[in-house]
């Protein structure tokens, strides 16, 4: 899989394997509220303080803030889904386009699925430090390999961002 | 119409200083490094030195203290990087 940048317009990924273009087409998935664990849930809406005098703000945070959030991360999610149907593939590669104003959408929308999935396998320091191949004949292993493609991708947006500024 | 005048005692008011609170950004194992640095430049508005030693700070010790001041910007520090799906929270200064 190549990053490209096509302009100041657009970003692409091309040559994507067949296998990869899965795995990204399946992002919006490990976000679906019947794939959310409710570890997930406590990982994307975190709580503002562990103070036990601030149950207030707690009670005030779960009210007001978490449902802007929520708001906010489904908008990324529309820009991204939307972006995704227009993901083009043949047989033996893919390419994803993704317009430039939409990067911040994709960076976040990456996070949210990484984050989700990591807390679904309790992914940890040592997992991620590890430099092996994951056990792709393993639930878990997928679980790290896409946590991995989806960083991959996060750093070529990080980067392009990067080169903007 | 006479007019008199009564004079009042003297009174000041004083308002005791806000207690400031800290932002806190904790460590987790998923954010990747480049991320938390882009977000703290971002949000902080920090040069990228700044941003790199507080990512660092959190990489390392698990937690840096990113801002220090009044609860209300805290508030909204936590909130806007919890947008950004970084662990972070708020804590009073002075404990």
């Amino acid at each position: 899989m190549e990053f490209h940048t096509s302009g100041e317009a657009e970003i692409a990924f091309r040559n994507i394997h067949p296998l990869l273009a899965g795995l990204i087409r399946s992002i919006p998935d490990a976000l679906s509220h019947e794939e959310l664990s409710s570890a997930a849930e406590a990982r994307l809406y975190p709580a503002p303080t562990s103070d036990p005098d601030l149950d207030d703000l707690r009670d005030d945070w779960n009210a007001f803030v978490t449902p802007g959030l929520q708001s906010h991360f489904q908008s990324a999610r529309d820009i991204v889904g939307a972006d995704l149907r227009r993901f083009t593939a043949t047989e033996d590669d893919a390419e994803l386009t993704i317009p430039f104003k939409h990067a911040d959408a994709w960076l976040n929308v990456l996070n949210q699925a990484r984050l989700a999935l990591a807390a679904s396998v309790s992914f940890d320091e040592e997992a991620l430090e590890s430099g092996e191949m994951p056990d792709l004949l393993t639930e878990r292993g997928v679980v790290i390999f896409r946590i991995n493609l989806y960083a991959f991708m996060q750093q070529c947006l990080i980067d392009r961002l990067d080169r903007s500024e | 119409m006479a007019t008199r005048t009564t004079e009042l005692p003297e009174t000041t008011t004083e308002t005791a200083p806000a207690l400031p609170w800290n932002v806190v950004v904790h460590n987790d194992p998923v954010n990747l490094m480049s991320y938390v640095t882009m977000v703290f430049r971002r949000v902080f508005g920090f040069p990228r030195e700044r941003a790199e030693k507080h990512m660092l700070e959190v990489h390392q010790l698990g937690r840096s203290i990113v801002w220090t001041g009044d609860r209300e910007k805290a508030e909204l520090y936590v909130q806007q990087l919890h947008s950004y799906l970084l662990l972070a929270t708020l804590e009073s200064a002075t404990r």
